[in-house]
């Protein structure tokens, strides 16, 4: 009787694993691929605009007065909460003075003059997040995202449950036997970074908007609005400094952010706000990042050094460990998730373990069309509209997204509505792959020749980035900027290993069952 | 499921506020207006800009940053005008003036031409404008074309399959 109990249960388990994975697998497969490039973020969107093509600055030698004075001289700038994000944050080589009520100006640090900011024009970084967590279709993608990380949940649950509860066969050569070894090994991997990530995005996506209910029960019908109780404690207020009106001369922002460095030196210091400027009353709140404490701050958790602007006395001190434990738990989930303030190396060990996860999401679909493909004759070719969609999503993206990053470099940027014309071209393109998905019976060759444009369009994007820039790889590796430099290379790069695997993927029948059977 | 999907599209849209402007604009019954503004969660928009704009010309009757008040009380003009709210890229609000106790001095028809342009409330862009005229066609030629080919396809493999029995 147990015994056949559990039989049912692993049965009815894998059943549901198989129905929620094929349902789930290409959204998630999107975001994990598009995920990729949020990880990279900081390093595209300095690529991607000509105004970030100057060298970096140590922030304690900017000459901050002689960018800053003229902006709040000007009678029409807001007097308070001026905000000045420093050279170097998120890897931006720009000095950005900005207010909530104002456009922000952007400086270039080196020279001291004003940066022509592209704005609007230039997304590309910011489109490749966006597609990461569903926000082109606003609430309904925020929705459909979030639902699709609860259902990555309970498949990471419920595949683990299965790999233990079953003994599957590793040794067996057949394509369906290799897809589904595969799909179990990659994923039992990755799963720890892997459950991290996808419970941290279901809480950005779906947590917050779907909290009214049990908002309101907590705070015994007080509100219905999560942020109402969360918000004093993550970011409190901070009070208004009554002003003296007395005018009296600022420490230079520099000096300041000195004195700051001797009060906490663990701190990488980020953003200044100026309050009450030119008042006597005047300070400064200079804010950033401990890296030696990581996961407890970032987000909510800012250590920062008040100073008073007049004489560079410290008013107050806020460290990592003095916010309420909420909040670096607060921190701590979304540092897993947004891998803030993290280096080089760990963005690429991510974005190594993020592309593996996305091959494991990839044999999981194979599986399933290798055993649907199984219900037909062997010398029927197997035309089904889940693995043409499934190709146009998981390979058709590629060469959409080659041409996305080739059009950064080729469309004018003062052509109008050019951020539409390059993200609906990629639409567009990514569209016409489940076209020719449709038009090609074979969809190993449809695959083979979508990896051989991509890889096409991923080594074009730097070419043309050097002939409609004034920089070539040799001006900017000689001015140090070497972050540039380096996209430029991971896109030859991943160019050239699409190629290479646009080249050896077989699509005869014959060789494709001896591919497969191959040790991999 | 009915249920239970209704049920979640109110929890979500329960939820679905934004930390937007609001103005208020209240007629003192003096020939004052006294303007105020403010975020939906009640935070007040100290240090945003009012502007008075005459609806005749576009010219800037008055321009003030908010106070710590979080309102400005104002002489309404002699002529027709609006109230903008300007807090910055994407977030304009713009309200038509209140007219004095005696009305507007001189309404003239033959205003003159506008020489600055209004500001305007931002809505969502001009959906039909010309990269979204060519986007949505070509979509629609391309799902035609799917169609077309999937029809094709499926045919022949049908074809195939009665052949093979």
């Amino acid at each position: 009787m147990e015994k056949e109990s559990n039989k049912l249960l692993k049965q009815r388990l894998q059943r549901v694993h198989v129905a929620a994975g094929i349902s789930f697998s290409l959204f998630m497969y999107i975001a994990v691929f598009f995920g990729i490039f949020a990880i990279l973020l900081p390093y595209i969107q300095v690529w991607e605009k000509p105004s970030r093509h100057i060298e970096y600055m140590d922030v304690t030698k900017v000459d901050y007065a002689t960018m800053i004075d003229p902006v709040i001289s000007d009678p029409n700038f807001p007097t308070n909460n001026i905000r000045i994000t420093l050279p170097g944050y998120q890897h931006d080589p720009v000095l950005k003075v900005s207010h909530q009520f104002v456009e922000p100006i952007y400086f270039d640090p080196n020279t001291k003059e004003m940066v022509a900011h592209e704005g609007d024009q230039s997304q590309l970084a910011m489109f490749l997040n966006h597609m990461h967590y569903g926000r082109p279709l606003k609430t309904f993608g925020y929705i459909v995202f979030g639902f699709v990380a609860v259902g990555g949940l309970f498949l990471i649950v419920g595949g683990l449950m299965l790999v233990v509860m079953i003994k599957y066969n590793n040794k067996a050569r057949k394509p369906v036997s290799k897809f589904s070894k595969l799909h179990r090994k990659i994923l039992t991997w990755v799963f720890p970074p892997f459950i991290i990530i996808t419970l941290t995005g279901a809480l950005m996506n779906i947590g917050y908007s779907s909290s009214p209910i049990m908002t309101y029960l907590v705070s015994k019908g007080e509100t219905h609005r999560v942020f109402d109780l969360t918000s004093p404690v993550l970011f409190p207020p901070t009070k208004a400094i009554e002003k003296q009106h007395e005018i009296a001369s600022m420490l230079p922002i520099g000096e300041l952010i000195q004195k700051a460095s001797e009060v906490n030196p663990e701190i990488d210091f980020q953003q200044v706000t100026l309050i009450n400027w030119k008042d006597k009353s005047a300070q400064v709140k200079i804010e950033g990042y401990n890296p030696y404490m990581p996961f407890l701050n970032g987000i909510s958790n800012k250590p920062s050094v008040t100073l008073s602007a007049v004489d560079g006395s410290l008013i107050q001190q806020h460290k990592v460990l003095d916010k309420h434990w909420s909040g670096m738990f607060f921190d701590s989930m979304y540092f897993l998730h947004f891998l803030f303030g993290v280096d080089t190396f760990t963005r690429l060990l991510i974005t190594t373990i993020m592309g593996v996860s996305a091959f494991g999401l990839g044999f999981g679909v194979l599986l399933w069309l290798e055993k649907k493909a199984k219900k037909f004759p062997k010398n029927v070719p197997f035309y089904h509209w889940m693995a043409k969609l499934s190709l146009s999503v998981m390979i058709g993206v590629l060469p959409a997204t080659g041409l996305l990053f080739a059009m950064q470099w080729s469309l004018p940027f003062d052509l109008e509505d050019r951020f539409v014309w390059q993200s609906g071209i990629f639409f567009v393109s990514w569209l016409a792959t489940f076209v020719w998905s449709l038009y090609r019976i074979n969809s190993y060759q449809a695959a083979k020749e979508f990896l051989k444009l991509a890889g096409v369009l991923f080594i074009l994007a730097p070419i043309l980035h050097y002939l409609n820039s004034d920089f070539s790889l040799m001006t900017l590796w000689a001015q140090g900027l070497t972050q540039i430099v380096s996209v430029d290379i991971g896109l030859v790069v991943f160019g050239i290993i699409l190629l290479i695997v646009g080249f050896a993927l077989p699509y005869k029948e014959n060789e494709i069952q001896k591919f497969w059977s191959n040790d991999l | 499921m009915k249920k239970i999907l209704s049920t979640l599209c109110l929890l979500i849209l329960t939820n679905l506020y934004g930390h937007t402007l609001i103005m208020n604009m209240m007629d003192n019954e003096d020939d004052t207006i006294t303007v105020e503004g403010m975020f939906s969660t009640g935070e007040s928009a100290v240090d945003a800009m009012i502007r008075i704009e005459a609806l005749n010309s576009g010219e800037v009757l008055f321009q003030k940053r908010l106070p710590d008040e979080g309102e400005l009380i104002l002489d309404i003009p002699k002529e027709p005008y609006q109230v903008v709210l300007d807090g910055g890229p994407g977030h304009i609000i713009v309200k038509e003036g209140i007219a004095p106790m005696k009305g507007f001095a001189s309404v003239t028809t033959n205003s003159k031409p506008q020489k600055k342009e209004l500001s305007k409330t931002m809505t969502s862009r001009d959906s039909w404008s010309l990269p979204y005229i060519v986007l949505i066609s070509l979509t629609l030629l391309l799902v035609g074309l799917g169609i077309y080919f999937s029809k094709r396809n499926t045919d022949k493999i049908l074809k195939m399959i009665q052949e093979n029995k």
